[in-house]
């Protein structure tokens, strides 16, 4: 039996066919276009395994045209255009070829905002921002199968001008995917249709398409011919000041899979949780702990909890896991990964307004441990803050903090020493959320001054990285 | 003009060899036939992506890889038995095609008719491994556990091995916890638990067991991992090690097999906290505060996210698929939160909590020099490591009444803070109050809690 096992690998490894992917790994090293462009043109059956890109690095490449079956993942890189300090006659910057397959993953297409690579303003070349140099072709030109999963597409601009003839972003007559792409403040003036210009298949699923009032755009999508654009748990907001609508009218199709919020109706869309608003209330185009910059959402946006459950991805771009029940529209999911109330989405400042003055806050620490802290009064109205090191209690979210402890007996020193405090045993302590944003601390305590009792919480802040999701 | 571009990309659209035919194939929780279907796509037939249901299960299904396949499994669990679902490989890649896992748990489940997973002895039949990849095989933030028995345990009785490997194995942030790929050295083709060419980046192998030889022969590279087996010797040492190469940055319970690059680093215990989600869809081993992994990677080999796809250090990361303060955890960020005292002076606490944008709530909970208890706190502003608060108030004149409420609580303005955090562990805080009975000064503060979360990167 051994041997038929050994016969069996051999039988698989030289006998049934070539070894198609010659090297494993590649990585390349920041700025090395070369060597990025080489490889990813290899014909099919010498393919690498994995493309890895340096971490953070800026690629500003020529053409990357792709003939077979092609994985990078760009580890937070910008691919972007910075040799050129005018409109070059360089062709496309992405040409994934009819039969060809690309998957691009945790890439920056464009211009992030300073601070998320070391690209800067002064760098930008002139006339403005731009990738890769448009002129005979678009942006991204797809024949083949294209997925873009938690890429971020920003600050590019395309015009028709100095006598170029400038066509757009993205043209797609083959297989297009989108997980968790951000396309935000893109400027468009060219000639095709929209920014995603579609006459084959796309499916896009909780990403973000963001235009602002600064940025002159044509509409975000159009469809063709026996095109189709398929749509689910994704924003579309085109408020450039272009005035056009997010969907520009064609003879394809763009279908709802629900989901969706929109600034305008101009998409049709009209499946279950699509929903028509006039802000997305959303927050800054950042870093928010991924390695993709992501639009955050504030917190009263209409997108949370706007998505199909049976479409939510499982993760946002930053990789953090989404809500279980309904997830937040967009590729950004608010309290993504940490967010539990029974977890570390508990961590924060409370008091109850209609006794304010006194505050308890709370802070998730690893396990099921909970400190708890609670700045007040006695009875003869001294000032008193106990704290204890509680634990989790299952089935509900309760915290019991047994014992609670006091310092006392300290005094401040002139320069900045306490000395003489200890801690006495001051009695015990009990938490139970209702929800993130209400809880109760009820206490009991021997001794006279604190007695027992109980006072309801309301939450006054949010720790940053842990907000509460559920 | 836009027309004729239109008819362009139409007359593309229907004269292209299309590679990508189906685009994303969802398989519904649990379909097998549907993913063996999708996973069997003929080279130029291949579905863009298979996406299984978020957070589903999947009983023994069966993969016949001959193409260019990509499962995002997100967060599914994909059962691989111990023993033998058919007698074909469960996931069989053929030469020249590849496979690619990601967002997914190899879940275990113990054989057909056993209620333990101890394995069961002479009387199962061995039939060929459960992965057997004579093409490329990507394993992404993919997690195997726990107590998963495979390999040979007596010369009379066999279950099968886990992988057979003639291809390329590329490991990325996967955590391997327990997996038993017993070995009774009378195969050369399965001489520990990965062999062949295999590539293993930030990926975490722990197993208590014996007999239970991690590496075997072969090409094997190991970067920024962490690797522990002390019950056993982490490499073979019945077959040759010549093509075995460290690229550094690992934790390793034995160097046996070369682990002697720069930052390979001999520990017994990786100083583990438990294996479970942590924020993420697939499980990882989280590291404790004293991890000798923390901080041991090699930079030039340091993956931008860990297995949960949290972003990692940038001057540091740690060993293994689990970056502690992942994401948030930046000192100037998030990573600031905790609670802090003066170790010399203990008895007065310094709590911070990072807020939204670049503010900060910071609370002393101190004394006067009167000996009168006092809490102070205001909320400052950031900037770099140092928090700057213009406006500390106290509130005075509060009354604990029967029952729980408090009345009559007012906020004076008390002073300013400034707090000055030199890395994750110490901090200054200086203050400054009119008020007599505090004045000013500076007190030196040591962390001395972590939140859970957010834990500090550097």
């Amino acid at each position: 039996m051994k041997r038929l096992i050994r016969c069996l690998l051999l039988l698989l490894a030289c006998c049934v066919g070539q070894q198609a992917f010659a090297v494993g790994v590649v990585h390349i090293g920041d700025g090395d276009c070369a060597a990025l462009e080489a490889l990813v043109r290899v014909q099919p059956g010498q393919e690498p395994a994995l493309i890895v890109l340096s971490r953070n690095g800026r690629f500003g490449c020529g053409t990357l045209e792709v003939n077979g079956n092609i994985e990078i993942d760009a580890q937070g890189a910008t691919l972007v255009e910075l040799a050129n300090s005018s409109v070059s006659t360089a062709p496309s910057g992405i040409v994934v070829n009819a039969g060809a397959t690309l998957t691009l993953r945790n890439a920056v297409i464009g211009f992030p905002p300073q601070g998320l690579a070391s690209v800067t303003q002064a760098s930008i070349p002139a006339p403005g921002p731009k990738f890769c140099c448009v002129i005979t072709s678009t942006a991204i030109v797809n024949s083949g199968s294209l997925t873009l999963d938690s890429v971020t597409l920003t600050g590019m601009y395309y015009r028709d001008g100095l006598g170029a003839f400038v066509l757009g972003l993205i043209g797609n007559s083959g297989h297009l995917v989108m997980r968790n792409v951000s396309a935000i403040d893109n400027s468009y003036t060219g000639n095709l249709p929209a920014l995603l210009a579609n006459t084959g298949a796309v499916e896009i699923s909780q990403s973000t398409f963001v235009t602002g009032s600064s940025n002159y755009t044509q509409a975000l999508f159009s469809s063709d011919g026996s095109g189709v654009i398929r749509i689910g748990n994704s924003i579309v907001a085109n408020n450039g000041y272009a005035a056009a609508p997010a969907c520009a009218s064609g003879s394809g199709r763009i279908v709802s899979l629900g989901g969706n919020v929109s600034t305008d109706s101009s998409c049709g869309f009209d499946a279950a949780n699509d929903r028509v608003v006039a802000d997305l209330r959303a927050l800054d185009l950042a870093d928010h702990g991924g390695v993709v910059p992501t639009l955050a959402l504030n917190y009263d946006s209409p997108a949370i909890k706007n998505g199909l459950a049976a479409n939510c991805e499982a993760v946002d771009a930053r990789g953090l896991s989404r809500k279980g029940g309904a997830c937040d529209s967009g590729a950004y999911e608010v309290a993504g990964g940490n967010g539990r109330i029974s977890a570390t989405g508990m961590s924060g400042l409370f008091f109850n307004p209609e006794n304010n003055g006194h505050y308890v806050s709370i802070q998730r620490l690893f396990g099921n441990q909970v400190l708890v802290i609670w700045n007040t009064f006695d009875k003869n109205g001294v000032p008193a803050w106990v704290y204890g090191v509680g634990s989790l209690i299952g089935g509900i979210v309760r915290i019991a903090v047994d014992p609670v402890a006091q310092n006392v007996g300290g005094t401040l020193q002139p320069g900045g020493n306490v000395v003489g405090a200890k801690a006495v045993a001051w009695g015990a302590m009990e938490v139970t959320f209702d929800n993130c944003y209400s809880a109760l601390l009820r206490y009991a305590s021997p001794l006279p001054e604190f007695g027992s009792g109980e006072t309801r919480l309301t939450r006054l802040a949010f720790v940053d990285g842990v907000d509460c999701a559920y | 003009m836009k027309t004729f571009i239109s008819a362009i990309l139409l007359v593309a659209a229907l004269v292209a060899d299309n590679a990508g035919a189906a685009g994303i194939v969802r398989i519904a929780n649990g379909d097998c036939s549907a993913l063996g279907a999708a996973a069997a796509a003929a080279p130029g037939a291949e579905p863009s992506l298979i996406l299984l249901a978020n957070g589903g299960s999947y009983p023994p299904c069966v993969l016949n890889v001959t193409g260019n396949i990509a499962i995002d499994g997100n967060g599914a669990d994909f059962n691989l038995p111990a023993v033998p679902f058919t007698d074909i490989p469960q996931v069989a890649i053929a030469a020249g095609a590849r496979l690619s896992m990601r967002h997914l748990t190899l879940s275990y489940s113990p054989a057909p008719g056993t209620s333990t997973k101890t394995p069961k002895i002479g009387s199962v039949f061995a039939g060929p491994p459960a992965i057997v990849n004579a093409g490329t095989l990507v394993l992404e933030s993919v997690a195997i556990p726990d107590d998963a028995v495979f390999g040979y345990v007596s010369i009379s009785g066999a279950w099968r091995h886990f992988m057979g490997n003639t291809g390329r194995v590329v490991l990325r942030n996967v955590t391997i916890k327990e997996v038993y790929d017993a070995n009774n050295g009378q195969v050369a083709d399965f001489t520990g638990l990965l062999s062949g060419n295999v590539e293993i980046s930030h990926a975490t192998i722990v197993t208590s067991k014996p007999f239970a030889n991690l590496f075997g022969a072969g090409a094997i590279s190991v970067a920024n991992s962490i690797v522990i087996a002390p019950g056993t010797a982490i490499c073979n040492p019945a077959v040759p090690h010549a093509n075995f190469v460290s690229l550094g940055g690992n934790i390793v319970s034995d160097a046996a097999c070369g682990f002697n690059a720069r930052n390979d680093r001999l520990a017994g215990d990786a100083h583990f906290l438990d294996f479970g989600l942590h924020g993420s869809i697939t499980p990882t081993l989280a590291l404790n505060y004293d991890s000798p992994a923390i901080g041991n990677g090699l930079a030039a080999n340091c993956e931008a996210a860990d297995a949960r796809g949290l972003s990692r250090g940038t001057t540091h990361c740690d060993a293994g698929a689990y970056e502690v303060g992942g994401g948030n955890g930046k000192l100037s960020s998030t990573g600031m939160s905790g609670l802090y005292f003066n170790a010399a002076n203990n008895g007065h606490y310094v709590s911070i909590q990072k807020l939204f944008a670049d503010q900060a709530l910071v609370i002393w909970n101190t004394f006067d020099e009167q000996g009168v208890p006092a809490w102070l706190y205001g909320v400052g502003t950031i900037g770099g490591n140092q928090i700057h608060v213009p406006q500390v108030a106290q509130n005075v004149g509060g009354k604990l009444h029967e029952g729980g409420s408090v009345d009559v609580s007012t906020p004076t303005l008390w002073g300013s803070f400034d707090v000055t955090l030199s890395d994750c562990y110490n901090a200054t805080l200086t203050y400054s109050s009119p008020l007599p009975e505090f004045g000013s000064g500076s007190t030196t503060l040591q962390r001395l809690a972590f939140l859970d979360g957010v834990n500090c990167a550097r």
